[in-house]
């Protein structure tokens, strides 16, 4: 749903203001230059300037972004030392103690370089201007991931500075091949965004895909990653998430050593990757650092979790609205009771008790955590009690609706938790509705939904369709990593394996 | 009309994927009950019957890709067009695309007819209907590579419940089998003719056969996906002979439902209750298979848009359904339709196989007489 | 941009389309809703001819409440159909009565004399009733086993289901669910058992097996004779049997001065499987193999059991009085002229183009010779020497 992009009207301005901003550095004197400036940034009261050498160089910076210390000591004090007589822009470059510099004539560079902390030094009735980068980085420390726990693994997450934030790939991926793309986003934002991809391994497709994607926004302003994401996302009407998010540098780096393609945009401590399949939201990089066994037995109890978490509840609408003879006659005198007091039907029953269970977790988490852990067990538990005192629901319920909504939790991804969750509500009403019908439309609607769904053009229920069974491997099970010799064939990498499997997997005779 | 089509790369599929498609189109509506049918004819020889008839139908695939590999890239509208000229190929293409819309309805209609007399009595067939055909029209209009999907999701999200035939297999009387090749050979026979609506669908191999990517495998898949069918049909044969008595058997309308009625789990009793509901996530490939090979008809025979006659069929299709009201009207036109079937599934390839050698043939002689004074005019054949 | 634009179109219908769905849905309507709570769950079902020809129908329901004990309810109404009586019966309760649960049909004995197969017939067709129920006739009325206000059950439908179960489990009768009888009513050449049930005062009690002829009782059968019948017609597995062995033969290895002229002996893990074969077809003859192992738990005399002599003797002693009991019984069989270890079903299949009709066995099934032998396999004596 592109819908920014349909409004003609406003593309039409942009490209006017583009007009107006391409006029170069064209030998202006200094106070010229200042009344441009000034102009431009609409007579901003943080935008500063300083004029040095008898007028001959001005100084233009925004005080509140830049660092003083920087620019007092490594560009005031060394253009001070310089001799008036023979000043040149060759001169300023190798006198100012700054290793960001440029020199540049294209006055939107100016203008954009400045708001991002850069500061102009122009030299009086030249072609260009030196842009010199003193910005302050205002970040806070790196922390531990919020979302993604792991036990093993790095323990360390991107944070909001984009700088830092690359710094953090480099780090994992300390390979020359990997290349970073710096685009622009966002008509009134103007949010910097990087684009990561490895090549020789990614796909070229891919990659262009995903540049076209962000080059084509006309949106405002963006200014996180999960903002982004919808707006390059393939299909925006649907709930599944069709682009990952990580706060994991190293999720992000062995995604792009597998061949995805990664973006990380300015303020955001989140890193977008693509293309994206539905099965790969259950994964997690815990699941290779564990043992082969143990990951391959947390991918199925997720996978299980998953499925309880949405037809658990619809099951017992179901069972106790219309096929009550699927029961077995032990079950049958325990859910009979429990039911007889409730005066509701089982799927008002059962839509008000997972209501309550998504009020407890918003509030939970809206609220500081130690008041949200109280909050929890307080309702959990309290209100639970009383409603199945009360008589408003049956305890067995109860039991379920705590199953699915810790089944929901087990997804690794947040978004992905939540569709989940969403997804349960319209199943439960057709199970209300029309029993084992209801629930048999449903999963055959979610499953065509799937399959019509694609992430950078790619099919998202990969690898059941297009059915391989050789991907399995990395996906339902994760299979030791001798065996996990070529890089998913989803990604359609140019080079496909990760390691000589010939030689890893020589057979050696006994006792050689 | 172009004879010959090419579809864009992205369209493509692997030919493997013709084995989930040929056993999700067979395994359908037919399953839960065909063994009373077959039984009825030739008795506890019945699997005989299956085995017969999976051969023939075998047969007929081999004739069927036979005759696609005279063309390069053609589906059965082309290769009519070819044979039998504009005016009388469009007749003919309207009852293949007028056999695909029964089909369709026929598919609907009888998994109404199961909802309606083991889940809900009262629940009147057009909200059935009206479900499947919102489900049909959001599947096709995903074109193509959703289409293969269902299948393929159908095939793998089902295939487990033949481990539940474990439960009837303890109550198998094996001797029941005995005598074997009691029945006359004609009652066998009999009975391999009434097998044709289980085994009829893997006629949507002339529909897509274009969209195959590699068209050199498409023969060993396809009779993979047909041998995998045909077992499946004579395990649960075999194990509807051994669970039931014959007499029993001649009664039971929904044999293989009425074996799942006695799976009892600590959690859970009474499966035929799960399966039925599943069983929507069985019937869809054959619904929505023969809907878009009817809507692709459409759109060669008549120019119509794919969007647009999707539409109109499935209307079609709802009205039908609406219009078959009681038990023995639904009979009736089953048994209509599976016999007009059997001419066109299992009669027709042959006919269509020797026209398309003759045609060829003639226009070979013909092309090589004209050689010399014009270019040959079959190149649309090649 | 014209691709995107085209999407944006296609999303807008997708939209729609689920508008409508919604909408749909709630056109639709939905199915008749049957809440738990507001059913009147029939566990047990019993049937009673009456003379004037009407069907007395018994039904147990549960009764479902909130605290404490489920009670059952018990309804009764005449009716002149098999499934007539429901209607009559939910004018008399609160709960809409359903048949989906039902895990036992009960048959007074009279009833089944004269044919239980309409009976049958009507509940197999009802797709809501399970083929796993249990089937049994009750000795007087079905009537009264099931309306007797029983002071320690709780629902006398699961109670009785229950004691089947067990039974059928520990190998002491005959398994008798809905679908094996219907099934084997079905076979030419088979009959079918069911379990004879009598009322104690406050306890329900099997009392052995009521033996059919087509669909019509002829007589009954003490629970050690459905031992024999169990181990004859099929596989057999764990359980256990009380024997009397004349000690003639043993008195050599009894110890002790007075030697009794029986000695009682208790086996178990009692582990069988039978293999009938037709010998004659022209005139029907049946051989039996049957090879048992099993092991000796208790015996009433001190015999030393390590004679490699004493057991070869035990094993033929074992054999003799398995043989012995089981040719009484296929006699009594035979003399009744019902077939339910289904040797006319075996005949029917070993024979060509002969369509028998169960008429036509039973004459020829008379004066069929049946030998039976046994193979026993003594595998231990318990965990003293």
């Amino acid at each position: 749903m592109f819908f920014w992009k349909r409004k003609k009207s406003q593309g039409d301005n942009l490209k006017e203001d583009k007009k107006k901003n391409e006029l170069p550095i064209h030998r202006q004197t200094t106070v010229e230059m200042i009344e441009m400036l000034k102009k431009h940034f609409q007579h901003s009261n943080d935008l500063m300037y300083r004029h040095l050498k008898d007028h001959q160089i001005v100084l233009v910076y925004i005080q509140e972004i830049t660092d003083a210390d920087k620019i007092n000591q490594n560009v005031i004090s060394p253009i001070q030392n310089l001799d008036s007589k023979h000043l040149s822009n060759e001169v300023l470059m190798e006198s100012i103690n700054v290793g960001g510099i440029k020199s540049t004539n294209d006055f939107e560079e100016v203008i954009q370089s400045i708001t991002t902390g850069w500061a102009l030094v122009y030299l009086s009735k030249k072609n260009s201007g030196i842009l010199v980068e003193v910005g302050k980085l205002r970040e806070r420390a790196l922390s531990r991931p919020e979302n993604e726990t792991n036990v093993y693994g790095p323990q360390i997450a991107f944070s909001e500075a984009l700088s830092t934030n690359k710094a953090l790939i480099r780090e994992n991926l300390h390979n020359p091949k990997l290349c970073i793309e710096d685009l622009l986003v966002g008509k009134v934002s103007r949010t910097k965004v990087a684009l990561f991809y490895i090549e020789g391994i990614s796909n070229e497709e891919n990659v262009n895909t995903m540049r076209q994607r962000i080059q084509d926004l006309e949106f405002d302003s963006v200014f996180d990653a999960a903002n982004l994401v919808q707006l390059i996302e393939d299909n925006s009407m649907t709930i599944f998430p069709q682009l990952m998010l990580t706060e994991r540098p190293d999720r992000l780096g062995h995604e792009l050593s597998q061949g995805k393609v990664g973006v990380v945009i300015d303020g955001s401590s989140y890193a977008i990757m693509g293309p994206t399949t539905f099965l790969s939201f259950f994964q997690t990089t815990e699941d290779y650092y564990v043992r082969w066994t143990m990951g391959t037995f947390i991918r199925l109890v997720r996978f299980l979790a998953t499925i309880m978490s949405i037809f658990f509840t619809p099951l017992y609408v179901l069972a106790v609205t219309f096929h009550y003879e699927i029961i077995p006659s032990d079950l049958l005198v325990q859910l009979g009771q429990t039911r007889s007091k409730v005066p509701f039907p089982p799927i008002l029953e059962a839509l008000f008790l997972e209501f309550t269970i998504e009020l407890l977790r918003e509030a939970g988490a809206r609220l500081p955590t130690k008041v949200g852990q109280t909050m929890g067990i307080v309702g959990g538990i309290v209100i639970g009690q009383a409603a199945v005192q009360a008589g408003f629901t049956s305890n067995i319920l109860i039991i379920i609706v705590a199953i699915s909504a810790l089944g929901s939790f087990t997804a690794p991804n947040y978004m992905m938790g939540n569709a989940i969750r969403i997804i349960r509500f319209p199943i439960i009403i057709l199970a209300g509705l029309y029993g084992g019908f209801g629930v048999g439309f449903s999963i055959v609607f979610l499953s065509v939904h799937l399959l019509r769904l694609s992430s950078l053009g790619r099919p998202y229920f990969y690898p059941l369709f297009p059915f391989r069974i050789k991907e399995f491997k990395d996906t339902f099970i994760r299979m030791p990593f001798p065996k996990l010799a070529k890089r998913p064939d989803y990604n359609d990498t140019k080079d496909e394996g990760r390691f000589n499997q010939h030689r890893a997997n020589k057979k050696k005779d006994i006792d050689e | 009309m172009d004879i010959n089509i090419r579809p864009k790369p992205y369209l493509l599929f692997n030919a493997f994927h013709l084995i989930f498609i040929i056993f999700s189109i067979q395994v359908g509506v037919g399953l839960p009950g065909f063994q009373r049918i077959i039984v009825m004819e030739s008795g506890h020889d019945a699997w005989i019957s299956v085995i017969v008839a999976g051969i023939a139908a075998h047969l007929v695939v081999m004739v069927m890709i036979a005759t696609l590999n005279r063309y390069g890239s053609a589906d059965l509208y082309g290769i009519h067009q070819d044979i039998f000229g504009k005016w009388l190929g469009s007749i003919i293409n309207t009852v293949f695309i007028a056999y695909l819309v029964l089909s369709t309805t026929v598919v609907f209609r009888a998994y109404i007819e199961i909802v309606q007399v083991w889940l809900f009595p009262e629940l009147p067939v057009w909200s059935m209907a009206i479900f499947g055909g919102l489900l049909a029209i959001y599947a096709v209009l995903g074109g193509i590579r959703v289409v293969v999907g269902v299948s393929v999701l159908s095939v793998l999200f089902t295939l487990w419940m033949i481990f539940l035939l474990y439960f009837p297999i303890q109550y198998a009387e094996w001797k029941s089998l005995l005598p074997i090749f009691d029945t006359s050979t004609l009652d066998i026979l009999k009975g391999a003719y009434k097998m044709s609506f289980t085994l009829a669908g893997f006629e949507i191999l002339y529909y897509i056969y274009p969209y195959v990517k590699e068209k050199e495998k498409t023969s060993l898949f396809t009779h993979l996906g047909l041998l995998a069918t045909n077992l499946l049909n004579l395990i649960i044969m075999v194990v509807s002979l051994v669970y039931f008595s014959e007499g029993q058997l001649l009664k039971t309308i929904w044999a293989t439902l009425s074996m799942f009625k006695i799976i009892q789990l600590p959690f859970m009793e009474r499966f035929e209750i799960i399966a039925i509901s599943l069983w929507m996530l069985v019937i869809l490939p054959n619904a929505i298979l023969p809907l878009w090979a009817a809507t692709r008809g459409m759109k060669r025979v008549f120019g119509f848009k794919q969007k647009y006659s999707l539409h109109g069929i499935v209307i079609i299709i709802f009205i039908a359904q609406m219009l078959l009201k009681t038990r023995d009207q639904v009979n009736m036109f089953f048994d209509w339709f599976s016999n007009k079937g059997f001419y066109l599934v299992f009669i027709y390839p042959f006919i269509l196989y020797v026209l398309v050698l003759v045609v060829q043939k003639m226009r070979q002689k013909r092309g090589l007489a004209s050689n010399e004074t014009k270019a040959p005019s079959n190149k649309s054949s090649n | 941009m014209r691709r995107k634009l085209l999407q944006t179109k296609v999303q807008i219908k997708i939209i729609i389309f689920i508008f409508t769905s919604f909408i749909m849905f709630l056109l639709t309507g939905c199915a008749e809703r049957t809440n738990l709570e507001d059913l009147g769950l029939q566990t047990a079902i019993g049937f009673d001819l009456q003379n004037d020809g009407k069907v007395l129908g018994t039904s147990v329901l549960h009764h479902f409440k909130y605290l404490g004990k489920s009670p059952s309810q018990v309804l009764v109404a005449k009716a002149d159909t098999v499934k007539g009586f429901r209607q009559a019966m939910n004018l008399k309760t609160s709960k809409k009565l359903v048949s989906g649960q039902i895990r036992i049909a009960l048959y007074g004995e009279e009833t089944a004399k004269k044919g239980l197969i309409r009976f049958m017939d009507s509940i197999s067709r009802d797709p809501k009733i399970g083929t796993m129920l249990f089937l049994a006739v009750a000795k007087g009325t079905a009537n009264d086993i099931l309306s007797y206000p029983y002071k320690d059950i709780e629902n006398i439908g699961l109670y009785i289901n229950e004691t089947l179960e067990q039974n059928i489990n520990g190998e002491q009768i005959v398994s008798s669910t809905l679908h094996e009888v219907i099934n084997d009513y079905h076979t030419d050449g088979q009959d079918f058992v069911l379990p004879y049930l009598i009322r104690e005062k406050d306890k329900v009690n099997i009392e052995g097996l009521a033996i059919f002829q087509m669909d019509k009782m002829i007589g009954t059968m003490k629970p050690r004779e459905g031992f024999y019948l169990k181990i004859l017609r099929d596989r057999f597995d764990a359980g256990e049997l009380e024997l009397v062995l004349p000690s003639k033969e043993l008195k050599k290895s009894v110890k002790g001065i007075e030697i009794p002229k029986k000695i009682n002996i208790n086996i178990d893990n009692i582990r069988s499987t039978s293999k009938i074969e037709l010998v004659n077809k022209e005139k029907p003859e049946f051989d039996i193999n049957i090879k048992l192992t099993l092991n000796i738990q208790e015996i009433s005399e001190e015999i030393d059991l390590n004679k490699p002599e004493t057991m070869k003797i035990l094993t033929k002693l074992i054999n003799e009085a398995f043989e012995k009991e089981s040719n009484t019984l296929i006699r009594k069989l035979q003399l009744l002229q019902t077939d339910p270890i289904g040797l006319g079903c075996l005949y029917n299949h070993s024979i060509r183009d002969k369509k028998l009709t169960s008429e036509k066995w039973y004459p020829l099934y008379k004066n069929a010779k049946i030998n039976v032998h046994f193979h026993t396999k003594i595998m231990g004596a318990g965990v003293m020497d």
